[in-house]
């Protein structure tokens, strides 16, 4: 199988998670008895018992599901212990779904770029030989060059994300680091001291984009966690301001991780 | 953690967000030094002036 077929197919699986999500959750009372998808089918017993089962289950609303196991054991008649046990292990699986999500989306990436690889190095081999060949130093000296760092390929990105600025940092780009560090920091620290919201759970589609976006920042997301900052119901319009620019400070971080990657690689100059 | 609060005009959160936002725009779109800074003044102007023209569109909005 061609790299970008598996791409694909872990692409649509990466989203097929959030996307049936949704559409579980939006579809009537009259939909929701014909979904069967292995334990969901439990859903069928009542709508209410069915919604909390399933939005639980997915994104883990410990405290609207907080009956699910008492559920279990009037609607089925299973023994509480055995319906807590049955919880317990949901309880394991469902934040798990959303980092399998996550997992695969990276998966899609790297099958992705490996295929870009092999479109530009087997079909065109000939004909850059031959280019070789012709013009061997004016080839060479048009377009962006790597940078003179060899290490991992992707550690630029990797740092990048960790650290904002990190990757620029890695590649010796001093004064671009400096400021690309000065900007992200400086907005997620601000979005933090106008009382904007860390998310640490996803209970729907909203949250879980937030998440991801909080999660571009790196280090200072579970900094921000282990120190209870950002751990705040936002009750103000400032604070609401804050909660987008924490995320949008992680949006920012990956896109300077990309930007140190392309430096890595030689796509930028 | 009571030190660490904010609370400024939604102006100046505007402008912060246009600061912050358009460096790194600037910085990561473009490659030669001129043009980061003709791109980063670029993105924070249509940062800030689509947000002053959205206000006042907003404010008749609710007249």
């Amino acid at each position: 199988m061609k790299a970008r077929q598996i791409s694909l197919i872990f692409l649509a699986l990466a989203f097929s998670i959030p996307i049936l999500t949704a559409i579980f959750n939006s579809a009537g009372p009259g939909g929701r008895g014909e979904v069967i998808v292995g334990p969901t089918s439990i859903r069928q017993v009542s709508w209410s018992f069915g919604e909390r089962y399933f939005e639980w289950q997915i994104f883990g609303d410990n405290e609207y599901d907080s009956r699910f196991d008492y559920d279990l054991h009037h609607e089925f008649g299973i023994s509480l212990d055995a319906a807590k046990t049955i919880r317990g292990l949901i309880d394991i699986i469902h934040p798990t779904l959303f980092h399998v999500s996550v997992l695969f989306l990276i998966i899609a990436i790297i099958f992705y770029r490996r295929s870009k690889r092999s479109d530009i190095s087997s079909p065109g081999k000939i004909v850059t030989e031959e280019k070789k060949k012709v013009a061997p130093s004016s080839a060479s000296k048009s377009g962006p060059q790597p940078v003179p760092y060899k290490g991992f390929v992707y550690l630029p990105l990797i740092a990048g994300w960790l650290v904002p600025g990190g990757g620029h940092f890695l590649l010796r780009k001093w004064v671009r680091g400096a400021l690309l560090a000065a900007s992200i920091l400086g907005m997620f620290v601000l979005g933090v001291a106008m009382q904007g919201k860390v998310y640490a759970s996803v209970h729907d589609i909203l949250d879980m984009l937030g998440m991801a976006g909080d999660l571009g920042i790196g280090l200072p997301y579970l900094l921000s966690r282990m120190l209870g900052l950002g751990d705040v119901q936002v009750q103000t319009t400032i604070a609401d301001w804050g909660t987008r620019f924490i995320v949008v400070a992680g949006l920012l971080n990956i896109i300077a991780a990309v930007d140190a990657h392309n430096l890595r690689t030689g796509r930028k100059s | 953690m009571s030190a660490l609060v904010f609370q400024p005009s939604h102006f100046t959160a505007v402008v912060l967000f246009a600061l912050f936002a358009s460096t790194v725009f600037g910085i990561t779109q473009r490659e030669k030094l001129r043009d980061m800074i003709r791109y980063g003044i670029y993105c924070f102007v249509l940062f800030v002036g689509a947000a002053i023209a959205l206000s006042w569109v907003m404010y008749f909005i609710a007249r």
